[in-house]
């Protein structure tokens, strides 16, 4: 699971929000005329969104210490153990983690791209929204950077 | 002169020509990589920038490619135009492995550090090239790494509104770290040695501090420090030059500090000195090591506090300069002997540059005559443009130019415009060196020899054999110790390749023999030189030359199979031998 959403994560984080979106909102918000072609690229965030979020909402399984539970030797636990074993590590890890709370952040951030955009779209302030969406888009890029790479122990 | 040209190494922005696109609107740079039919089109571009994913796609996989990276830098390292990489920008995480199908790849262990990689390579290979490292990582998460492998500096790639922008950014690390030429041509030349220079004079720049330009005589300081001035911040100011060599003691002082109406006999009117002139811009004080030692002491405090005061009063007067001062003294030794105050030594040298004398820039020769001759050529009111022809260039490039460096060449060029005003050309003989006495031949002839041996070719340079015989081996004793032999072994090569090519053009050709011809050795010889010879004259040159040292007549048959032939004949003659037998056996030759 953590491999997959690693891979998610590069691709949507690295490649996508930080080399190709954010780079084209910087040029919006350095004076960037907003054609039609720049109207397109602006969308891609609505292309992504849901899988941006899912992401994100993902994260909390995808780091949990949980899954070596399925994973030898603790995959040999008897069932018994293994029903009260795994909420438990699973909520501790959680409030010491904090990660609910930064998964909280991260929608709020995504939120916060979503207005941003309908301010394009009904066509007031232009200089000013890429700007406030280049910032938002860099903040919610350095907030997913800085999740952890591994499996939270 | 045209803008500076980079190469960006990035896998995304090498495959993904969309965000190049945005990538170059970002930073200012011209996209001339080729592989987009519509790059952007950037206004006033900084640099021009191919672009390489230092990846290749094999059976929908991608793979991370050091060795087709370093290809791609080759390709630039020189241009066919002679310029070069001013700068690489190298990304740090190169994603491989199966594509997908949104056309990225799935990513592999080792891809996050593969750009260390190819900078390590990098940095063995092409150790003066310089490398910044443009990545999305934060720079306190890297910067140590990049910077122990080699790079120069980061950027982040993304930057902060209101910050500097991309391309202010980006022309910030061009102008420090990049090789570029001097687009004024106040400096001219574009090897490696001198746009290092160059690079370490704009980096000392700064408008304020003191630099001290180290070179031979003739290397270019004062143009170096007009250079450096051009490149200040104060460069709109004024640019004041002093000379200490030549400059009465006396009239020393005078002229850098000025002096008040009164303040000694003939002192009539105030008068500001070359201190003063110069605030707000640039002041060159040449031949630092021949200021008097009175004066040193005075220094001081311009040097160090920016404060001068006129000769006569005690006002102080603040000064905003930046300082530039060169010798070819070694002020070091100066300093050990009193002759040169170790605390003014010690406040000069904060930033030091070294010029390199001309022998170590060769490279820059046929760029120097060009320019310096269309120069001579106005200032003389000569026939203008001219060429240089190759055999007048390799002279000029075999020089050792052991002193004199580009004001030598200057005056050989000079001398070429006031011999031939009218010519188009310039011919190896027009060439002319004041101390060609004392220019070793042997050096001479032995890069002469070398260049046609490895060339493979019959050496185009025969003109450049037509001293060899006047060498003095009396005066080069010294200079051929260690070489004679050697040199030897390189005209016996280059000999016996005239050799080879004489035996083909005498063969005789008769309706019995061989298609191609029988060897006529003593024609052959006596061809190369130009009169007939004996035969027993032309076996015994033959077997001289074919017979030299243990390993070296191998070597030339093994070039020649048709040599060997000659040689087996040539030793079939027995000079000792009966007259009769002679006369038999010369039949053969």
């Amino acid at each position: 699971m953590i491999s997959s959403w690693l891979h998610q994560r590069a691709n949507l984080n690295h490649r996508w929000l930080q080399n190709e979106y954010s780079i084209f909102l910087y040029r919006l918000a350095s004076g960037g005329v907003l054609t039609k072609e720049w109207a397109n690229r602006l969308n891609e965030w609505k292309n992504r969104h849901d899988e941006l979020v899912f992401f994100v909402e993902n994260s909390e399984l995808a780091l949990s210490p949980k899954q070596l539970l399925n994973v030898y030797p603790l995959s040999e636990l008897h069932e018994q153990h293994r029903e009260w074993l795994e909420p438990l590590i699973h909520e501790y890890y959680c409030s010491r983690s904090g990660i609910r709370n930064k998964i909280k952040q991260l929608k709020e951030k995504i939120s916060e791209v979503d207005r941003i955009l309908i301010t394009f779209q009904v066509g007031i302030s232009q200089p000013e929204a890429g700007k406030e969406m280049y910032q938002l888009c860099l903040k919610l890029s350095e907030m997913i950077s800085v999740l952890p790479k591994e499996i939270q122990i | 002169m045209s803008i500076p040209k980079i190469l960006v190494i990035d896998d995304q922005f090498g495959h993904n020509i969309k965000s190049r696109r945005d990538l170059c609107a970002m930073y200012g740079i011209l996209d001339i990589t080729g592989d987009d039919s519509l790059p952007e089109d950037v206004n006033k571009p900084l640099a021009k920038a191919c672009f390489c994913s230092g990846q290749i796609t094999s059976d929908s996989t991608v793979i991370n490619d050091v060795e087709f990276t370093i290809r791609a830098v080759q390709q630039g390292w020189p241009m066919d135009d002679g310029s070069r990489w001013a700068l690489i920008l190298l990304d740090l995480c190169f994603v491989s492995g199966t594509l997908e199908g949104n056309g990225w790849a799935t990513g592999q262990v080792g891809d996050e550090v593969f750009g260390l990689e190819i900078l390590s390579r990098l940095k063995l290979i092409f150790p003066e090239l310089p490398v910044v490292i443009l990545s999305s990582r934060e720079r306190e998460e890297v910067i140590e790494d990049c910077r122990k492998s080699g790079a120069v500096d980061f950027i982040q790639r993304l930057s902060v509104l209101g910050g500097p922008s991309p391309r202010e950014i980006l022309s910030k690390k061009i102008r420090e770290y990049g090789l570029l030429e001097d687009k004024n041509e106040v400096v001219v030349g574009r090897s490696i040695s001198l746009l290092k220079v160059l690079a370490e004079a704009r980096r000392a720049a700064t408008g304020g501090g003191n630099i001290l330009i180290l070179g031979e005589s003739g290397t270019g300081k004062e143009l170096l420090a007009r250079y450096i001035h051009q490149q200040s911040p104060k460069a709109a100011g004024s640019y004041k030059v002093f000379h200490a060599f030549g400059t009465a003691e006396n009239l020393q002082e005078d002229l850098l500090f000025g002096h008040i109406k009164g303040a000694f006999t003939g002192a009539t009117k105030e008068r500001s000195g070359l201190f003063e002139q110069a605030s707000g811009g640039t002041l060159f004080i040449d031949e630092i090591g021949d200021i008097s030692e009175t004066l040193q002491n005075k220094l001081l405090r311009p040097i160090e506090m920016r404060q001068v005061s006129r000769q006569g009063s005690s006002q102080e007067i603040s000064l905003s300069m930046q300082l530039v001062l060169a010798t070819n003294k070694a002020l070091d030794d100066y300093s050990t002997t009193g002759r040169f105050k170790f605390d003014l030594l010690n406040r000069i040298r904060a930033y030091t540059i070294k010029i390199p004398p001309l022998r170590e820039r060769k490279d820059d020769i046929p760029i120097l005559v060009d320019h310096l001759l269309e120069k001579l050529c106005k200032d003389y009111n000569s026939r203008w443009p001219r060429t240089v022809h190759f055999e007048a260039m390799e002279k000029l490039k075999s020089k050792t130019w052991e002193e004199g460096n580009v004001r030598e060449l200057r005056n050989v060029l000079e001398r070429v415009v006031k011999d031939n005003k009218d010519s188009e050309i310039v011919v190896a003989r027009d060439i002319r060196f004041d101390n060609e006495a004392r220019t070793p031949s042997s050096l001479q002839a032995k890069s002469v020899v070398s260049f046609s041996i490895d060339n493979g070719q019959p050496s185009p340079n025969l003109g450049w054999l037509n001293g060899i015989h006047e060498m003095s081996i009396e005066e080069d004793y010294a200079f051929l110790h260690g070489t004679w032999q050697p040199l030897q072994r390189e005209i016996a090569l280059l000999l016996a390749r005239y050799l080879a090519a004489s035996i083909k053009t005498t063969r005789i050709k008769r309706a019995d023999g061989p298609p191609e011809g029988e060897i006529n050795l003593t024609g052959a010889v006596s061809c190369l030189f130009g009169h007939q010879l004996s035969t027993v004259k032309a076996a015994d040159f033959v077997k001289r030359i074919l017979q030299f040292g243990e390993n070296a007549g191998e070597e030339i048959i093994k070039e020649n199979p048709v040599l060997s032939t000659a040689l087996e004949q040539a030793l079939r003659f027995r000079p000792k031998k009966s007259a009769k037998n002679s006369r038999k056996s010369s039949r053969n030759l």
